[in-house]
């Protein structure tokens, strides 16, 4: 039997009734997922693995799946309308798309994510079904050394990303760091900096610190002006659709979005999240309004809201071609699969024809579902714009709560975002930007750990980073990102850039 | 063709239940006959089978199967459950069942940490916070080399350390002290390396052992210290070899032609167990409940099935025997510790 053989008879794997069923039950709860903050793709597909046991592995690997590529989906609205990240990838959602909904385009915002979603979760999946076998051997080449320069060119990308001064950004990166540090140190095993305390034994969940940072410290910081001065709720400008213009303006960061997140995907480590600060970097470093970013432009929603979903398609190919996860969603995916009785691995594609092909199909079907799911939803989702703040900023904080609790059913994690949004409400009246603390949470850890791994395995000689093409590479685009995000500002500086400064304070 | 069996799983499970249920009434059944057992305590409330980690890795199987064949031949509630509780190697989950003390309700499926996380300095609870219930079975440590890889047998490894020691890189499980990494520490000073000289390389991963097999694919890591199961599909490919286990004698399945590291004179052997552990202050009808309950399950075809499918290595010890081998271990790795060069445990 050849490829299109397969390809066809798993279609119809996936559209038998019962089948199609589970696809859009996991679509449901992948949306839900997605909205309540906290509450991500991995903890989600965790939640279901013990009532999938003892099911047919198929359907079964099918509703998990949609789960996690049903999150993308749902993430971005709550980054946009509440400024509130409902999984990690869509933390770069929130610098952009809340700023929309505050100029009343929340609309397009919106339908924006669930296009660029839909474009991109589409297209990974043919190149999923195309290039499985080649794409995973690629993946290989990437060892610690290689990745620890993406991290570092990740990392310094991610440093432009605002605030009033370089300065600031700097030092809410390096707090971020700091924290990273917490927790059982992987290479020694030893706890580090966890004040006794058995809950910090993993570290600070990097979810925490952008609930707290961004949801708590906004509803802070808006009750204070609430009290100040009662604020007019945010009204709804023009179509709820996309204007023309708006089109115009998001082809290219969908396409540029799709194509890094289908390969960061691919490589392992940092899952989709990854992918979205380099395609927002990517997106800001193009632009010609470079300080209009951070005040609601809606290349800064396209682009990463496009690169989490192919990003999701991507980090499916060395799980099933390898049986090799690369992200934490994946490695409960892979979980899922030995629940079930199913080994995964190389030999996955020829054991286990129907369940591979299934499961590809499935993500074809399941993307038509979301995107026509998705549609209506965002009529309805506009409306939580109307809500009065003495209910929503209650709403804000339960939902918030609740995502949170549900991961590990822990009150202390509670704390910790209460802390957070504490320490937001202190970072925004001092001017300090919030995202580089999260960035540098995100990628402090694996940074360091790719490094002391490379350092082992070349017993402490450096020159292991510059020991193969791509690690090179990374180095050298670090350089360039580092030079851009040094000379660019000064330069717009001496053409008067007062505007950036102000403007992109706001992040 | 496509030939979907989608009851091949569970067809097996089923089968395996009502060859549990039939093994499993019958001890129950003797119980009512004598007078005293019939009196015996037996789970009300809905039990919990506490677990440190997360849904997604292999122990949580079987977990959950032991709560599937317990429910279904009725020697536990249905309504009880699973309660992951994953963090900080098992800590948090072990500090919640040592809390409950006196509840029958309670018990946990946990693996070496156990003792290792103490001796290691990780956390304050020891074994002796727990009442023990069961030692159920224990997990080969094997090493495997990638195919294209220029060392083919245990020898060629030995060889290569001998003559440089810095030239291999091994990577183990997370962190110092535990048995992966313990097996490699005690292969190499078997062969006359200097450990505590940095000479050896060993690297740890995160994402169990996926990031580690993908690293040794791609040419970053020599040799790959593991358990059987992560390893098999790719020994099964071709792209992985696996070259020795660090057991007494060689391991069944598909390990069955690799040698022991003893068979080459070098003293490095140890084993991953898993066993079940119950809260402090258990009323003595409690723990012969648990006792008699798993003397039962280790018994049924479905379990002798399920761990020989695993490639795990069948050992059971009943309460009082685990109470002593539990001892035994503590103490053994805190001689291994103190050997190797791992002396955390005395600076706590």
């Amino acid at each position: 039997m050849d490829g299109a053989d397969l390809f066809l008879h798993g279609l119809t794997v996936a559209l038998q009734p019962h089948n199609l069923g589970y696809i859009v039950v996991g679509c449901l709860l992948g949306t839900v997922v997605g909205i309540l903050p906290g509450l991500g793709p991995s903890a989600g597909m965790a939640l279901l693995i013990p009532i999938v046991f003892g099911m047919d592995p198929t359907s079964a690997l099918m509703m998990i799946a949609a789960i996690y590529y049903g999150a993308m989906y749902g993430g971005s609205a709550t980054s946009i309308l509440l400024n509130t990240p409902g999984e990690a990838s869509s933390v770069m959602t929130t610098l952009d798309g809340y700023q929309m909904a505050r100029n009343g385009r929340a609309g397009a915002a919106l339908a924006v994510s669930a296009i660029g979603s839909f474009i991109a979760g589409t297209v990974g999946i043919v190149l999923l079904s195309a290039l499985s076998r080649p794409l995973a051997q690629f993946a290989l080449q990437f060892g610690p050394p290689e990745y620890f320069t993406l991290m570092v060119f990740s990392m310094l990308s991610a440093a432009s990303l605002g605030g009033r001064t370089v300065a600031r950004g700097l030092l809410s990166m390096l707090i971020g760091l700091v924290i990273a540090t917490i927790g059982i140190d992987l290479q020694s095993g030893m706890p580090r900096f966890t004040g006794g305390f058995p809950q910090l034994l993993d570290g600070v969940d990097f979810i925490l610190a952008a609930v707290g940072l961004f949801a708590l410290s906004e509803v802070f910081v808006s009750l204070e002006d609430h009290f100040r001065n009662p604020a007019q709720l945010i009204g709804i400008k023009g179509r709820l659709w996309l204007t023309r213009e708006e089109w115009r303006r998001s082809v290219g960061p969908i396409i540029r979005g799709t194509a890094i997140g289908f390969v960061k995907g691919v490589l392992p480590g940092g899952g989709a999240t990854v992918s979205t600060m380099l395609s927002y970097s990517l997106e800001r470093a193009l632009s010609k309004d470079k300080a209009k970013f951070g005040t609601g432009m809606i290349e800064g929603v396209a682009g990463p809201e496009a690169a989490n979903n192919s990003s999701a398609a991507g980090s499916m190919v060395p799980l099933l071609a390898l049986g090799l996860p690369g992200s934490g969603a994946t490695a409960v995916l892979l979980g899922a699969f030995v629940i079930l009785g199913i080994q995964p691995g190389p030999l996955l594609i020829n054991q286990h024809p129907e369940v591979f092909w299934g499961l590809v199909n499935s993500m074809y079907v399941g993307n038509v579902v979301l995107f026509v799911m998705n549609l209506p939803l965002i009529f309805l989702f506009v409306q939580l714009l109307r809500i009065p703040t003495g209910i929503l900023f209650p709403l804000v904080i339960a939902i918030a709560s609740i995502g949170v609790y549900a991961v590990n059913g822990s009150v202390f994690d509670l704390y910790i975002v209460f802390g957070f949004g504490l320490l937001g409400y202190a970072f925004r009246k001092l001017d300090v930007p919030t995202a580089p603390l999260v960035l540098a949470l995100v990628l402090g850890g694996m940074m360091e750990q790719s490094f002391r791994q490379s350092m082992t395995i070349s017993g402490g000689d450096l020159s292991i980073f510059v020991s193969s093409g791509l690690a090179i590479l990374f180095l050298v685009l670090s350089v360039l990102a580092l030079g851009a995000a040094l000379v660019v500002p000064s330069l717009l500086k001496a053409r008067g850039g007062r505007v950036f400064v102000e403007e992109a304070a706001d992040v | 063709m496509f030939i979907r069996n989608p009851l091949k799983g569970i067809g097996r499970q089923a089968m395996g239940l009502m060859a549990a249920a039939g093994v499993l009434t019958a001890p129950l059944a003797t119980f009512s006959a004598v007078p005293a057992a019939a009196e015996g305590w037996k789970p009300e409330k809905r039990v919990e089978i506490v677990l440190g980690v997360s849904a997604s890795e292999g122990l949580n199987r079987n977990a959950r199967l032991i709560l599937d064949w317990l429910i279904k031949d009725g020697t536990i509630p249905p309504s009880s459950v699973v309660v992951n509780k994953p963090g900080g190697g098992h800590a948090l989950a072990l500090t919640y069942t040592a809390s409950q003390v006196g509840s029958g309700e309670t018990i946990q499926l946990v693996n070496t940490p156990l003792i290792t996380n103490n001796l290691l300095g990780r956390s304050p609870i020891t074994y002796k916070d727990f009442t023990p219930i069961a030692l159920l079975y224990d997990e080969t440590v094997v090493f495997s080399v990638p195919s294209k890889s220029s060392i083919k047998t245990a020898q060629d490894l030995i060889d290569r350390l001998k003559q440089d020691p810095s030239s291999v890189v091994f990577s183990t499980a997370t962190g110092l002290g535990t048995v992966q990494h313990i097996a490699t520490l005690a292969l190499a000073k078997g062969v006359g390396v200097d450990i505590k000289g940095g000479k050896l390389k060993t690297v740890n991963f995160s994402n169990g052992n996926a990031e580690a097999i993908t690293a040794a694919l791609g040419g970053r890591i020599d040799v790959v210290v593991s358990s059987p199961q992560p390893v098999l599909p790719f020994v099964q490919s071709g792209d992985l070899r696996p070259i020795a286990v660090a057991s007494r004698e060689r391991a069944g399945g598909f390990l069955s032609d690799v040698p022991t590291w003893k068979e080459y004179g070098i003293d490095s052997v140890i084993y991953a167990w898993r066993a079940i552990v119950a809260p402090k202050g258990l009323t003595p009808e409690q723990v012969k409940f648990w006792d008699d309950t798993f003397a039962a399950l280790v018994k049924t075809p479905a379990w002798e099935e399920e761990v020989k499918k695993s490639d795990l290595n069948p050992r059971y010890l009943n309460s009082a025997d685990t109470a002593k081998f539990f001892e035994n271990e503590n103490k053994r790795y805190a001689d291994i510790y103190g050997g190797l060069g791992l002396d955390v445990a005395k600076q706590q």
